[in-house]
């Protein structure tokens, strides 16, 4: 049968990356107390970062499996592992709790990720959300191996971090400024070149949910400089998605009410786009409206 | 806190750690952020969308089902693609209309994918433009949004229930004495109804010779039989009629009945009315089961209306409709609107002086049996006080071609 990565065994490869947490624990004095005292109870010697392993990774396992949250935990480890930083480390430790700190940083990007891919594609269920959460995962992850591999040239460099000379090489700056310039440059430059035509055909973009029949009929209440009112009458009241296309011949107004017998709502122009020589006129509705355009918090 | 945010802010913190701390070398923990932040600020989300939607049918019947199809292709940048449509509630999907695509970068992505709908009631129904979003893959970009295509509209006609020949005839001869009423043919009149094929029988007279030399087969001319019995069907379609589902509700099997009922008495050659109330949509009494299409159009998109038409209101509004001999209301009896279907009644026989018959939807045993029972128990009550024939109906318990065969069977006792 061939390997098949699925979402479940991602998450619990990115737990690998707790370790770190683990070994830091396992230099504590309880833990060094707790296997000792299980070596003589018992007989059996169990070595600190063992123990350091069951109480950190299983744990976060079972909150994972249960909730399926992945987030949290890594926060809660990361907070945990940077706190004696913050008071101070042991010089010789620095070989391995620098290289540490950076795996489990990584990890929790990765969780990071993991868990907006699971916001963005999760509303599609089943196996066909698993596929895209991975596929998109792995184009994320495209230009990890070059941070890895600057990140593994420093800490060779530095001796893991440990050698503070070598630590921040200066040298190393100019051709990431250099690169990060041309990033921003690329970034900003979309759209400069594009030639704008003059719009011939406006459409409305109504989008929103509200109790409205299930088949109505649109028609315009009121007219003014800055708004429409439409009402949406007929049909058996339902809770339901709208999404309408509407011609418009005059100016877009900023503010769009939708009236049907059960359900008021009121949308704000919040995005123009053009296509060739149409224009589109988003409108969605948004909690600063107010429930009537006569309110004077309404925008202006 | 919007992706970008979090991702910068996860780029500089680990810098600013390592300077807050003394441990510089947790500044390293940032170069893999910062890489993963590079590379999307370089690439651009997924654009240049192409988007193409078939319907198979726009006439559907309610039950039947038509295929979507639709094809995307997306030319430039790199993502996740949303397509998907809004389709209007009383339409039912089957697959998934609404999906998600992974546009990788210097690849055309071109895709195709159908889903199918089928009307859950009658009315018109919609599905909306095709609308596209896209977004980088980690969403912390500018989102690309588009929208294709037109509105489609679905019509949906209701699944008329009707009885066969027999059943009608059998109704009939039960009833001796009314032949004319419920007869296919009765004497003819001086108003012309249609060109029609000639059949065995028919006079020669009633051949229409200019017809019939244009297209070649003998057509006769068919005039409207005297002495024809007119019935107004009155279906309360207010907001009274709002209980139960969208798609099995009172409202639905009032309206589903009250078109079985139309159709059947057409094709009994009776003169046949609608009304409304609460839509205050009204058919005129006219003959032929080509009218039928008439009465298809009023019922397609009606109520629950918002619009209080009281049951009397409708009967004061329907004069036109002549002479009437039988009028059959179709409605949902309740404590709060039996004084007005007595008035109604009352202005019925006084208006066109003619027989009344009343339809009492009973849309409860979809909440509960027991409700059910009582309700039952509490409309025979009330409509004891209404002093008419009353015709009870329990949809989620008997079709519709049940409830014909009661009221049919009423229609005859009736005239």
């Amino acid at each position: 049968m061939p390997f098949r990565v699925s979402k479940n065994s991602l998450k619990l490869a990115v737990l690998v990356s707790l370790l770190p947490l683990a070994w830091l624990a396992s230099l504590t004095d309880i833990l060094r107390f707790l296997s000792g005292a299980i070596e003589a109870r018992l007989g059996i010697p169990v070595p600190p970062l063992l123990l350091g392993i069951v109480l950190v990774i299983v744990p976060v396992l079972i909150y994972v499996y249960m909730t399926g949250d992945l987030l949290k935990p890594f926060l809660l480890a990361l907070a945990l592992y940077l706190l004696p930083s913050i008071f101070g480390i042991d010089f010789n430790l620095l070989d391995r709790y620098v290289p540490g700190a950076i795996g489990l940083f990584t990890g929790f990007l990765v969780a990071l990720f993991i868990t907006w891919l699971e916001r963005d594609v999760g509303f599609v269920g089943g196996d066909e959300s698993e596929r895209l959460l991975i596929s998109s995962l792995r184009e994320v992850l495209v230009p990890m191996p070059l941070g890895i591999m600057l990140t593994a040239l420093l800490l060779w460099r530095s001796s893991l971090g440990k050698n503070p000379r070598n630590v921040l090489p200066l040298a190393f700056l100019l051709p990431l400024l250099l690169f990060a310039a041309v990033v921003l440059v690329i970034h900003f430059k979309e759209g400069q070149n594009d030639h704008v035509q003059p719009a011939k055909k406006s459409y409305l973009i109504l989008r929103t949910v509200m109790k409205a029949g299930d088949s109505f009929i649109l028609d315009v209440l009121e007219r003014t400089e800055r708004s429409v009112t439409f009402t949406l009458s007929g049909g058996f009241p339902v809770e339901r998605p709208i999404l309408l296309k509407l011609e418009w011949d005059d100016k877009a107004p900023e503010v769009v009410v939708l009236m049907s017998p059960w359900d008021t709502q009121t949308l704000l122009k919040t995005e123009e786009l053009r296509k060739g020589e149409e224009t589109y006129f988003l409108y969605l509705p948004t909690s600063r409206a107010p429930s009537s355009p006569g309110i004077p918090s309404a925008p202006r | 806190m919007r992706r970008m945010d979090v991702l910068l802010f996860a780029t500089l913190a680990p810098f600013s750690l390592a300077l807050f701390t003394g441990v510089l070398g947790l500044a390293y923990a940032s170069l893999i952020p910062a890489s993963i932040l590079a590379y999307s600020l370089m690439s651009d989300p997924p654009s240049g969308f192409h988007v193409e939607r078939t319907v198979e049918a726009r006439n559907l019947a309610v039950g039947r089902r038509a295929r979507v199809r639709v094809k995307l292709t997306v030319e430039r940048g790199a993502g996740l693609v949303f397509i998907g449509d809004v389709v209007s509630p009383g339409l039912k999907v089957h697959g998934r209309n609404r999906r998600i695509f992974v546009k990788l970068p210097g690849e055309v992505l071109r895709v195709e994918y159908s889903y199918e709908i089928s009307p859950g009631k009658r009315g018109v129904h919609s599905i909306s433009p095709v609308e596209v979003i896209s977004q980088d893959f980690l969403g912390i970009l500018r989102k690309n949004y588009g929208i294709f295509g037109d509105e489609v509209t679905i019509e949906a006609r209701p699944v008329i229930g009707s009885l066969r020949a027999s059943s009608l005839r059998s109704i009939r001869a039960k009833r001796r004495g009314l032949p004319v009423v419920l007869s296919r043919k009765g004497i003819s009149s001086k108003d012309f109804k249609e060109i029609r094929e000639y059949q065995p029988g028919d006079p020669l007279k009633a051949i229409n010779w200019k017809a019939t030399a244009r297209f070649g087969v003998p057509l006769v001319n068919e005039y409207e039989p005297e002495g024809m019995a007119t019935v107004m069907v009155y279906a309360d379609t207010t907001t009274d009629m709002g209980t139960g589902d969208v798609f099995n509700g009172a409202l639905e099997s009032a309206l589903g009945l009250s078109l079985s009922l139309v159709h059947t008495l057409l094709k009994a050659n009776l003169r046949v009315g609608l009304y409304l109330a609460g839509s205050e949509r009204f058919v005129t009494p006219r003959t032929g089961t080509q009218a039928f299409s008439s009465f298809i159009r009023a019922v397609l998109s009606a109520g629950p209306s918002p619009n209080p038409e009281p049951m009397p209101l409708a009967v004061e509004r329907s004069k036109r409709a002549g002479k009437v001999d039988l009028a059959i209301i179709i409605t949902n009896i309740t404590p709060y609107n039996v004084s007005e279907l007595r008035d109604a009644i009352g202005n019925l026989r006084k208006t066109f002086n003619c027989r009344v018959l009343l339809v009492d939807v009973n849309p409860y045993e979809a909440i509960d049996k027991d409700v059910m029972q009582l309700s039952r128990l509490h409309k025979r009550k009330l409509a004891g006080k209404l002093g008419v024939p009353v015709v009870e109906w329990v949809p989620s318990r008997e079709g519709p071609s049940t409830a014909l065969k009661k009221i049919l069977g009423g229609v005859s006792l009736a005239l």
